[in-house]
């Protein structure tokens, strides 16, 4: 990936934004710091890691007024581990896409998106582009459900931390009150995906056995592999709008990944603060 | 939901559409229903004789309205609840929330508890911040959980 892309990529989201001003348009900004206790994608020696990440993020939302109507999101963000240093990254996103009523309770959209994302372990810096499609539906004024598909074709600097990836996921959710909600969410997802093996057990295992092999990576100070997996991701989420602008979010996900050599569990949180206007 | 620049300014009444609906002046009328007019854009809107006023009620986008087979409604004896408000013209206008049919006991709804347009469509089915697809759950494609998910950190 070259620094011409990605100043491209922001070039167009910075023109995208500033072209479409109007009654929807809201703009976000926030924190979130987080948890990984597998940032390492480790086989044999799981490592955990903290993550502070900030963000800038605008979006065009469907007015209502007409069943068809188009969306943008932009997004702008970076963040920081605390002892995983390589890992910090940039990165940018944007998103055009339709959206469409299908009734007063059911909603579709459809919207593909291409990120930038430039990683401190510059071997780990991607392009990605995928499509995502989402259906929601409102039950009553406070419960909500629905279903997405996103396919993502993300390509890295090394080949090993490229990945496309098939995901379908549901989720419930729940406004027990104007200011109060929580969801549920599970995702599927099929495709590839690296992880880590310690030096000391390449020496014992056979590399030959594992998938595509990069070698040795400094930010992991580990050997790294990718192959195919399934991951299985579960998620629970809640928020809660101090204020019409202010809002905070809680969010837990339990991941297993499962490949044909190897199985990971992970488990990620994060606690965000955010002000939209 | 309060009013904002972008906000339609009704011609005529002048009032804000859709954020022109104030919590502070939800009231509740009863009457017949006649003139159903469909504007070419705006809110459907509709007369309510309650017997000594008549309200001009602001209800949603056509297409909304249509699905929700609002035009049934002519000439049947309803219950709306709404802000109510004193248009620039001086008539009475109501911003409805919901519309009750009294013959039936069925609810036409347009609006949340808060005043929310339903219509309104977006990331967040619930209207709160942060729900799905929020930029907040730390993923570009607005999934995942912030801090996980393949090659995503």
């Amino acid at each position: 990936m070259t620094q011409k892309k990605i100043f491209l990529l922001c070039l167009a989201a910075a023109m995208a934004i500033g072209f479409s001003y109007d009654a929807r348009a809201e703009w976000e900004i926030g924190a979130r710091t987080a948890f990984d206790s597998n940032v390492n994608r480790s086989v044999n020696n799981r490592d955990g890691d903290f993550l502070v990440t900030a963000y800038a993020a605008y979006s065009r939302q469907p007015s209502g007024e007409t069943r068809l109507d188009w969306t943008l999101r932009a997004i702008v963000e970076g963040a920081a581990y605390a002892d995983y240093s390589d890992l910090n990254y940039a990165a940018t996103m944007i998103s055009p896409g339709i959206s469409i009523a299908i009734n007063p309770q059911w909603n579709l959209n459809i919207s593909p998106f291409a990120q930038a994302k430039g990683v401190s372990d510059s071997d780990q810096s991607a392009m990605a582009y995928g499509v995502r499609a989402s259906l929601k539906q409102k039950w009553n004024k406070a419960l909500y459900t629905g279903q997405y598909y996103t396919y993502t074709d993300n390509n890295a600097n090394e080949d090993v931390y490229s990945y496309s990836e098939n995901a379908v996921g549901v989720f419930v959710g729940v406004k027990w009150t104007p200011a109060f909600f929580t969801e549920v969410g599970y995702e599927y997802s099929h495709g590839d995906s690296f992880r880590t093996v310690s030096t000391s057990t390449v020496l014992t295992t056979p590399t030959g056995r594992r998938g595509y092999h990069r070698g040795y990576s400094q930010a992991y100070n580990a050997d790294v592999y990718s192959e195919t997996v399934d991951r299985n991701a579960i998620s629970i989420n809640a928020g809660y709008d101090f204020t019409k602008s202010f809002f905070t979010l809680l969010g837990y996900t339990y991941n297993r990944e499962k490949g044909d050599f190897d199985t990971l569990t992970y488990h990620t949180g994060f606690l965000g603060l955010g002000y939209r206007f | 939901m309060a009013a904002n620049e972008k906000d339609l300014v009704l011609p005529g009444s002048g009032i804000y559409y859709p954020g022109g609906f104030d919590m502070n002046t939800v009231g509740i009328v009863q009457g017949k229903v006649y003139g159903i007019h469909v504007p070419e854009s705006g809110p459907v809107q509709f007369l309510v004789a309650t017997g000594r006023e008549t309200f001009t009620v602001l209800a949603a986008p056509f297409w909304f309205w249509s699905d929700l087979k609002g035009n049934a409604i002519e000439g049947m004896d309803v219950q709306v609840r709404g802000s109510k408000s004193l248009g620039r013209d001086g008539k009475l206008y109501m911003i409805a929330q919901e519309v009750r049919i009294l013959s039936s006991g069925k609810t036409l709804s347009f609006r949340d508890d808060d005043g929310f347009p339903s219509w309104h469509g977006g990331e967040q089915p619930g209207g709160g911040k942060g729900g799905f697809g929020s930029p907040m759950r730390g993923d570009g494609a607005g999934r995942g959980a912030g801090a996980g998910g393949r090659g995503r950190r």
